[in-house]
């Protein structure tokens, strides 16, 4: 089932199918250890409906909600 | 000879440059913000030079930092690259090792942080990266000093030109992907992190936690910078008094002792009284960032700040400018996006910094009779400009914004106490300089302005110097905001110089405080002293920050017309009250006002080009709409 990354569940294992963000947002989220094929555990959202905390291998990560909407996932 | 460390953001390239070169001769930039390469010799041989490069995950040039480092690899060409590795999140680090190779420049690849890692774990880590990149690997850990001493020599002896061919790339990759998945790495640490974070960031328990941590950073260094502030103050009171008698019985003039005595001595006071505070804020902020808090509170604050224009990263130069607007502006450099930095440079300065906070001190004393509540409601209406400032900021400024939000929330670690302890010192000595210098200056220019008329030596006649004037001739454009006089227009210059300056003038000025009609234009003067543009170091830092004249005259604009309407609007409502009599010319202001502030507000909204929706707020056709039309 392909859902993305900031309507997972917390504490849940999804995998990275695809990335529809701009080349350069691309870039910078390979060069933190995100890309597709990469497994993420999601650790929390902040408050008020912020950013999306996630785990990916060992590196902590925090991706802006509208960001992580491009981000298509799913579960493992 | 130049041998440059490369490295990931917190991979603790710092410690060891300042462990190799023996220097803790830092800029005063924050941790993870070096904006210019920094050299250095060797210690333990001066033909060699360290070179320290900013942390940056590649090198596409997209950001500052990114942009020094191909800079400087491309157009300097040092003899060897030493590539610093975090080695509890190694992988990620490849993305930017990938890309050195193209430089051919022999370089070696330092795994630090090993102390923190099982042997068998660094051992397979080394070996991934030397299969990968053919190039030599070793452990170290700058923080314990392990294989630091002789990291150079080993570096000169071993480093080679990589060689990373597709086939070697994949079986690495392949060869990581497994080691993620064995869960060889130590865990230990991240589990402790994990626990952390799992009451850190808890849904509940964040805020509430956040808030204490920032009351007690600046309760603390508040409280205990102000009474050792008041120990300095009192010291120079009396050495003040000798020079004074001492240089008058030398047979000196009485102006060359006024100047040494009102204008220097004074000075100097006035920048080491500041110096108990600013280190501890320095302190507190040096341990939050080591630690790995400051990243979360990123992280927490995000969504609030993205609402008024800027990021959560912005949080830090709000809250520093608590201490100083000076420090605040600088830490902006930490944000990314062009136009969440702007913002937050234009709008650092609207917090009560700490001269501001002498000033609002000295009012509610002398004027308000110690009324707790007036310098209080200095707090709110400085959070109050922050968020209007933002919202209209937010739409007055069109510069695209593609970084997106991605932050590393790093594992939690114990700061090194020797180098933050160092990097403190650095800061402060920076921030003394850079004070030091303006306030001197500016104490003896107003000295001079204030002790000399066109009759030459006024002889503490301020009424015949150029001062009065100057005030004079400046007083009409604050008659509308509740202070014409002349004396209060020079306060407000002097605060322009810095912003303590307006106590000791004022004083100077009017021997009981009775510049002021009543409270409410005292407190009107209040007001615009903390909203209007900043003391002339932060519009210094400020300008060198923005780099460009434009927006500096942009944000200087933007903090006088702001303060200014502001101020008007509290004078005029206030008159509002009590005076009926005024009622319809302060009616039609706010009307006039608010119409303009919603108008720029929703100029945004609506979709323009598009008949269909009618305009709406929330347009589903908009940008296909708007491309087509």
């Amino acid at each position: 089932m392909n859902m993305n990354l900031y309507d997972g569940k917390t504490g849940e294992i999804y995998r990275v199918t695809e990335i529809s963000s701009s080349p350069a947002q691309k870039q910078r989220l390979k060069a933190m250890g995100l890309k597709v094929g990469t497994d993420v555990e999601i650790l929390g959202i902040a408050p008020f409906m912020g950013a999306v905390m996630i785990k990916a291998g060992t590196i902590r990560l925090a991706l802006r909600s509208d960001l992580a909407k491009k981000i298509v996932v799913e579960k493992q | 000879m130049k041998i440059a460390l490369v490295g990931n953001p917190n991979c603790g390239k710092t410690t060891l440059f300042n462990f190799l070169t023996g220097t803790y001769n830092k800029t005063g930039n924050w941790t993870g913000v070096t904006v210019t390469e920094k050299e250095y010799q060797y210690k333990k041989n001066k033909e060699i030079t360290v070179v320290d490069l900013p942390g940056i995950y590649t090198e596409s040039g997209q950001t500052a930092d990114e942009t020094v480092v191909s800079k400087y690899l491309t157009e300097n060409k040092p003899d060897y690259i030493i590539n610093v590795i975090d080695g509890n999140v190694y992988l990620k680090s490849f993305v930017l090792t990938d890309s050195l190779i193209k430089y051919k420049i022999p370089m070696i690849v330092a795994v630090n942080y090993v102390d923190e890692l099982d042997g068998e774990t660094v051992e397979k880590i080394l070996g991934v990266i030397r299969d990968r990149y053919d190039v030599n690997a070793i452990g170290i850990s700058a923080k314990k000093r392990i294989n630091t001493a002789d990291l150079i020599e080993t570096c000169i002896k071993t480093a080679k030109v990589s060689t990373l061919t597709k086939t070697n790339a994949e079986k690495t990759e392949r060869a990581t992907d497994t080691l993620i998945k064995e869960d060889t790495i130590a865990y230990k640490r991240q589990k402790l992190t994990d626990a952390i974070d799992k009451i850190v960031l808890n849904k509940y328990l964040s805020i509430p936690l956040l808030f204490v941590v920032l009351t007690a950073v600046y309760y603390l260094s508040n409280e205990i910078g102000k009474s050792l502030a008041l120990l300095i103050g009192n010291a120079f009171d009396r050495l003040n008094g000798s020079a004074y008698s001492f240089l008058i019985k030398l047979g000196v003039g009485k102006p060359i002792t006024d100047l040494i005595t009102d204008a220097v001595i004074k000075g100097i006071g006035t920048v080491i009284c500041f110096f108990p505070q600013v280190t501890l804020i320095f302190l507190f902020l040096t341990f939050l960032e080591e630690v790995g808090y400051a990243s979360r509170i990123t992280y927490l604050l995000d969504k609030i700040l993205n609402k008024i224009g800027m990021g959560g990263k912005s949080v830090l130069p709000l809250f520093l400018s608590c201490g100083c607007a000076v420090s605040g502006i600088l830490s902006t450099r930490i944000i990314k996006s062009e136009k969440e930095r702007q913002i937050s440079i234009y709008l650092s300065p609207f917090m009560p910094c700490g001269a501001k906070m002498i000033v609002f001190g000295w009012f509610s004393v002398t004027l308000f009779g110690g009324n707790p509540l007036i310098a209080t409601s200095m707090y709110f209406i400085s959070v109050f400009s922050v968020i209007t400032g933002g919202l209209i900021l937010k739409r007055l400024i069109k510069e695209k914004d593609d970084s997106g939000f991605i932050i590393e929330l790093p594992t939690y670690r114990l700061p090194p106490i020797k180098e933050s302890v160092a990097e403190v010192f650095d800061k402060t000595k920076d921030f003394a300089i850079r004070a030091g210098s303006v306030v001197l200056s500016v104490s003896v220019l107003l000295w001079l302005l204030s002790n000399f008329g066109f009759t030459g030596y006024v002889n503490g006649n301020v009424n015949a110097s150029f001062l009065y004037y100057l005030g004079n001739g400046l007083k009409y454009i604050f008659y509308p905001i509740g202070f014409g006089d002349w004396k209060s227009v020079v306060g407000l210059l002097s605060g322009l110089f810095a912003r303590e300056g307006i106590v000791e003038s004022l004083t100077l000025l009017s021997e009981d405080g009775a510049v002021f009609e009543s409270g409410i234009n005292a407190y009107c003067f209040m007001v615009f002293a903390l909203v209007s543009p900043p003391c002339l170091a932060s519009i210094d830092v400020a300008r060198k920050e923005l780099n460009s004249k434009k927006k500096t005259i942009f944000m200087l604009i933007f903090q006088f017309s702001f303060a200014y309407s502001l101020t008007f609007i509290i004078l005029h409502g206030y008159y509002l009250i009590k005076y009926k009599s005024r009622l319809i010319f302060s009616v039609i202001l706010v009307i006039i006002i608010s119409t303009l502030f919603v108008a720029s507000l929703k100029r945004n909204f609506k979709c323009k080009k598009c008949s269909k929706c009618g305009g709406k707020k929330k347009c589903q056709k908009n940008s296909k709409a708007n491309t087509i039309l």
